[in-house]
């Protein structure tokens, strides 16, 4: 019985870190995503396209770079949406059609918040 | 598809280790709330089996709770009979010397032809011979016959049945187990010796079994035409 509480105890400590772990990539991630989203729109009013594009492509590649991690823990669906919204955004930013791209930025900050809102132990979301 | 498999070969280890951590029981023996979480267990796991737009983590981290949930609250129960009380409740006595508690058996929801039933199912046809009748924690009912009616065993009728240990399974299907000849203190050199006097090859046995009083008995195993 010893070894077995003992186990437990372990795999308990295990499956908290994990969502902890998830807790504060989602966090920064979205922080970050929705700070270079709302820069980007304030580039864009300035008519500063190479900075917004820039700042587009830094924000496609935080999304890139952690798709495995949060595939791993949200539903794969959500993190798909947000990485299509992102690229359409781009496209948009690229081909200079500000309508397009802040309607896909207005979007994808939408998208991200929601994401994020959804996954913390909030008693609306517990509930 | 091929994912559906890799994910499936998954979830199965992991209910064969969450089913192993809570212990062997059979199903008729497990406690109420031990039963809801094997339930739980199997249908959380085939949520992402079946969905591969869910995170397997989803599926396990359910999983992992239950166990520990289920493991803190056995130990819990051993150590606090309150607990254990609350959680399980109590055996209910429906039939005490003799006599049906009709309130216990309104409060168990239970009716003159369940208790029939479940007395048929214990070998008792007739209430009369009832002296105690329990109704277990896990449902099962217990019955203790009045003493008249009660099967003699040795003891009582002065008899001396002499102990010849458990029997087992030293040879399966042509290969000594260790742990049966260790359980009847007989030795590996022994089974070699009981072979080679029969004349048959160890390859050959399909069971053999033996006490600790050394009877044995071999079965061989059949020759296809």
């Amino acid at each position: 019985m010893k070894k077995r509480v003992i186990i437990v105890t372990l795999l308990l400590i295990f499956s908290i870190g994990i969502c902890l772990y998830e807790l504060y990539n989602i966090n920064n991630i979205s922080k970050e995503s929705i700070e270079n989203l709302k820069t980007m729109q304030m580039y864009v009013e300035q008519e500063d396209m190479e900075s917004a594009q820039t700042l587009s492509e830094q924000t496609k590649e935080l999304w890139d770079k952690n798709n495995v991690m949060l595939t791993i823990f949200i539903q794969h669906q959500y993190v798909e949406d947000i990485l299509q919204t992102l690229n359409v955004m781009d496209t948009a930013l690229n081909i200079e059609e500000t309508s397009d791209f802040f309607t896909e930025n207005t979007r994808a900050i939408l998208q991200i918040s929601k994401f994020s809102h959804t996954e913390f132990p909030k008693i609306e979301n517990i509930l | 598809m091929l994912i559906s498999l890799i994910r499936t070969i998954i979830l199965y280890i992991v209910i064969i280790i969450a089913v192993k951590l809570m212990g062997k029981r059979q199903i008729s023996d497990l406690q109420t709330s031990e039963l809801v979480v094997t339930f739980l267990i199997s249908n959380i796991a085939a949520i992402p089996m079946q969905n591969t737009a869910q995170p397997l983590l989803s599926g396990f981290i359910p999983i992992i709770i239950l166990v520990c949930c289920e493991i803190f609250v056995s130990v819990l129960m051993l150590k606090n009979t309150k607990f254990r009380q609350a959680v399980c409740g109590r055996p209910v006595v429906i039939i005490n010397e003799g006599k049906i508690d009709q309130d216990a058996l309104k409060n168990l929801r239970m009716s003159t032809e369940d208790l029939c039933e479940q007395l048929r199912q214990l070998d008792v046809f007739t209430l009369q011979d009832v002296a105690f009748a329990i109704i277990e924690t896990n449902g099962k009912m217990s019955v203790l016959k009045k003493s008249g009616k009660q099967q003699p065993d040795a003891s009582t009728l002065g008899i001396v049945i002499p102990d010849n240990g458990i029997e087992t399974v030293v040879v399966s299907d042509g290969e000594i187990s260790d742990f049966s000849l260790k359980l009847c203190g007989l030795t590996k050199d022994w089974v070699y010796g009981i072979i080679q006097g029969q004349n048959v090859k160890l390859e050959d046995i399909f069971i053999m079994t033996a006490d600790k009083t050394k009877n044995y008995n071999i079965i061989k195993k059949e020759v296809k035409t």
